[in-house]
Order: structure tokens, then sequence, then C-alpha cells
């Protein structure tokens, strides 16, 4: 999985959740890649080269040859359209357009609003206790909304009997929100249940943090 | 059938009513427009939607309120001339109109006229706005020109 000839190159970090949804998809997909570290907390993200690749300073951004993708929802999209093996998005249009609501949820609803500067900006101006409150209402409401929306559509996994593009964008944030920000996930039985689904899979126990290789632990 | 979710609502349209593409064949080429869609989507939008700004407003009062906005408008949209700038024609990824249009545009237009924004560091961005501004498909779509229009 790890060798220079891989085509694809993932520019990552072990706690970012955003990138933690490209490893698992990469997994499914059945696809090798180079796993090559930006250290957040460092600043490694600000560096002139890294700027070159992703102007906002973010990871993940994937590169295949020439190619270079930001972004995790735009990078999940064109692996699903370069490599169309273990589809990320099922045919049937009614799911299809499930999955992508929720990946958006989730993605624009959802992880702007409690990635790390937004809240160092939020406790900075407001305190701790109201970084806490502000992330646990980001939180919550975006759960409640995928909750109801879930519900009848849920079986082992988010949205039928397949791992999907919601399962990617939802496991990663289920377990940020229950290990990061002690969210209590019983509050939200499908959502629960989805991640229990996804958590017994190789392909998203490889894509843990702390099983990357620039996890300190 | 009901979506919800304007990506997923465009999408959907792409796929049941292929005529008039929103999207180019090309596989790199969409990939710029998924980018752009996302950097208005996620990065940019999330922080300017008005439950947002009413919070920081309500803590620290509306001169912080706008130095918000104008931090990740200003963010996003450096990154967007960046993206786009070896790929733009007459609009954002070419001589069509595509998916990262449809994101930009409007996001164009609410930073000139909500936030009244100095627009002179995105040169392309700035031209863009006056070719959509050209475009009946885009004029007919404007807040203005909704049923639901409210003067304010």
């Amino acid at each position: 999985m790890m060798s220079s000839s891989s085509k694809l190159v993932l520019y990552s970090y072990w706690q970012s959740s955003c990138a933690w949804r490209v490893r698992f998809a990469l997994n499914i997909k059945g696809l090798a890649y180079e796993y090559r570290s930006v250290h957040l907390r460092k600043g490694e993200q600000f560096s002139p080269e890294f700027k070159k690749l992703n102007p906002l300073c973010f990871v993940p951004v994937l590169v295949d040859g020439d190619i270079v993708v930001s972004d995790s929802f735009a990078i999940l999209l064109y692996l699903n359209e370069k490599y169309p093996q273990i589809a990320l998005l099922p045919s049937d249009p009614q799911l299809r357009a499930l999955n992508l609501q929720v990946s958006n949820i989730v993605s624009s609803s959802m992880q702007p609003l409690i990635m790390q500067s937004i809240l160092k900006y939020i406790e900075e101006k407001f305190g701790p206790a109201e970084r806490q409150l502000w992330v646990q209402h980001n939180i919550e409401r975006g759960f409640q909304a995928l909750e109801k929306l879930l519900k009848d559509f849920a079986s082992t996994y988010a949205t039928g009997e397949e791992v999907y593009m919601a399962d990617v964008f939802l496991a990663p944030q289920i377990s940020v929100a229950e290990m990061r920000f002690n969210i209590d996930m019983s509050k939200f039985p499908t959502l629960n249940r989805i991640y229990k689904s996804c958590k017994d899979l190789p392909e998203f126990q490889a894509s843990v943090p702390e099983r990357q290789p620039d996890a300190e632990l | 059938m009901v979506v919800a979710d304007s990506f997923a609502i465009l999408m959907y349209l792409e796929e049941k009513y292929p005529q008039h593409p929103l999207l180019p064949q090309d596989l790199h080429k969409r990939a710029i427009n998924y980018q752009a869609a996302n950097i208005v989507s996620a990065s940019i939008q999330p922080l300017q939607n008005l439950v947002v700004l009413k919070y920081i407003e309500e803590k620290c009062g509306s001169g912080e309120r706008l130095a918000w906005v104008k931090h990740h408008i200003e963010k996003g949209f450096a990154a967007l001339e960046k993206l786009l700038k070896d790929h733009a024609g007459k609009y954002a990824t070419g001589d069509e109109v595509f998916l990262a249009d449809l994101f930009l545009a409007p996001q164009i237009h609410a930073a000139l006229k909500r936030f009244k924004m100095d627009m002179t560091e995105f040169p392309l961005l700035l031209r863009l706005n006056d070719a959509y501004n050209e475009l009946p498909a885009f004029q007919d779509a404007m807040p203005e020109k909704q049923p639901d229009y409210v003067p304010s």
C-alpha cells in the first residue's frame, strides 16, 4: 500500500476527519496509495510547497499523476468517476441523492463549523465554555437532521446493505464527535448503528487515525 | 421524489435531464468543477449564513461580524482565483456554464451586494461576474426576481 511507485498520493494528517473520509474510501475501492503526512499542529499546511497544492491549506489533497484534487467531497466524486469499481454511489436516483445530501450535511453544515481554526477563534473570543457549547450545538443539530433523514432508509449501513458515500462521511464524523467532543451518541440510535457496522469493516479499521503512519500515540 | 441540498439537486438534475450538461466530459475539468463548488459550499457559505453571523454579532457586535465574513470570503476567493487561473475561459472552467459557475455566481453576487466587498484583488471572479450578469438564465434566478422577494 505504501510504495513510491503507487500512482495515487494522498496528503493527509492522522487526526483530520476529512482526510479520514478519503482513506476509508480508497480502502473500500481497493486503491493503493502513498501516504504523505502534513503535520497540521506544526503548521506544515502553510508551507509554500503545500500551499501550491492547495491554496486553502487544508488536507486532504489527492495527486493522481498530473491531476491534483483538493477537498474530500471533490476527491471522492473524482475517484468514483475515474475508478468506477466498487461504486461509492448507488445507481438508484433517490438513494444517490440521499448519499450526496448526507455527505453535504456533514461536509458543509457540520465539519466547517467545528474545525480547529474556527474553534480556536471561538475559544479566544468567547472562552472555553462557549467553545464547547458551540461544538455541541452544531454537532447535535447536524446529527438530529441526519437521524431523521436516515431513519427510514438505513439498514446495515446508511442507505442500505452496501457502504456508500454517506457512510464514508458519517463514520469519521461520528468517531470525532464521540472521542474528541464527548457527544453522547446514544441520542442518535440510527447513526450509532451505522457507525457500529462501519467499525466492523477492515477497510474502516485500516483508515482510523491511530493506524496511520504519522499517528502520535 | 423529493431531493434536498443544492449539490444533491444539481447532480440529480444532471443525471435525469442530460440536455445541456452541467459538467464537462473531461475528468480533470470535472474535478475542477467539484472543487470550485465545494470551496463555495464548504469553505465560504457555511461561515456566512445568517445563523452563524447572528451569533457573532450578538456576542461581539457588527464590526466583528463583518470582519469574520470578509476573512472567510477572501480566503475562499483567493483559492478560487488560483484554482481557476489555468482553466477559465468565458466562464469558470471553459466557454460553457458548468457546475462551478452555478456555485460562483450567487456567491460573488452576495460578496458584492450583501457584504459590499472590494473585489479588486480577484480580477478573474470580477470578470466572471460580468459574464454571469449577461446571462438571462442568471438574471431570472436573482433574488430580486423571485416571487417571495422582500426589499430590505
